[in-house]
């Protein structure tokens, strides 16, 4: 791909995903910050085709914006917040305060360290990051993990159930 | 592109996040906040992938991904119990197990 594009569309993506993320999480209105997150989860799929993971990136679409947003959201409309209590909303100062002062610590000690050590990508082998050479990856070098996986979806599963349904009366 | 732009994009969002979970106190927001967390750990590991030119670290973010599903759903499902309880969701309201 030309640098140059590359260069503009890491650009476009990454402050769409950053901006998106910051604004979703400074609303007022959790609907409203959960359709800003989803702007964010879309420029943070650009960001993995940008990186080769052409199945991430579908992934990211899929799981991110198509199922986990839409059960935020719909669960949001279900529990119906009257428009007092999201006025009332209020916002830990302490809290803010200390992640910033974190934010910022971080932010100064860890940036000239990946300058410093990280060169550039070396070219990547050949289709990188397809399903197919995932799925080789998935089900020979982490057969154990992916069965594990779906052993804590199906706790998930019935957990969810369990705790929605509520106790007998 | 270098792989530190890259790390700089992902530090950033999840310092963002960070800082929703550690200052918000509506639980959706605190939900949204750990997903956007989740998200950074993904990209510094496509990142990370790419640079060492193996798929690895693409096979963690599919785990990831199942695990920030199997989180929010079981999250929300509080949610959903919690509101039914007191009827609201702000977090400093739920202090009865406080000593």
């Amino acid at each position: 791909m030309d640098i140059l594009i590359e260069k503009y569309l890491f650009y476009f993506f990454s402050a769409l995903s950053v901006a998106g993320g910051l604004l979703a999480l400074t609303r007022k209105n959790p609907l409203h910050g959960g359709l800003f997150l989803i702007v964010s989860f879309l420029g943070l799929a650009g960001l993995f085709s940008l990186l080769n993971a052409s199945l991430i990136a579908v992934m990211q679409v899929l799981v991110y914006t198509g199922a986990i947003m839409m059960l935020i959201i719909f669960t949001l409309m279900m529990i119906n917040m009257t428009k007092e209590e999201i006025k009332k909303e209020r916002i830990s100062k302490v809290g803010l305060i200390a992640s910033i002062f974190l934010g910022m610590l971080t932010f100064k000690k860890l940036v000239p360290v990946f300058f410093k050590n990280l060169g550039y990508f070396e070219p990547t082998k050949e289709n990188f990051g397809s399903i197919e050479t995932v799925g080789m990856e998935l089900f020979t070098k982490h057969i154990l993990s992916f069965e594990l996986v779906s052993i804590l979806l199906i706790v998930a599963l019935i957990a969810t159930i369990v705790i929605a349904k509520g106790e007998d009366k | 592109m270098s792989p530190a732009y890259y790390l700089v994009v992902s530090l950033l969002l999840f310092l963002i996040g960070l800082g929703g979970v550690v200052s918000r106190k509506n639980f959706f927001f605190i939900l949204m906040g750990i997903e956007l967390m989740l998200s950074a750990s993904n990209l510094a590991f496509a990142t990370f992938s790419k640079m060492h030119n193996t798929e690895s670290g693409q096979a963690y973010i599919l785990f990831i991904m199942a695990l920030a599903a199997a989180e929010a759903c079981v999250g929300l499902a509080i949610i959903y119990r919690l509101f039914k309880l007191k009827s609201t969701i702000a977090v400093d309201m739920f202090k009865e197990l406080k000593g």
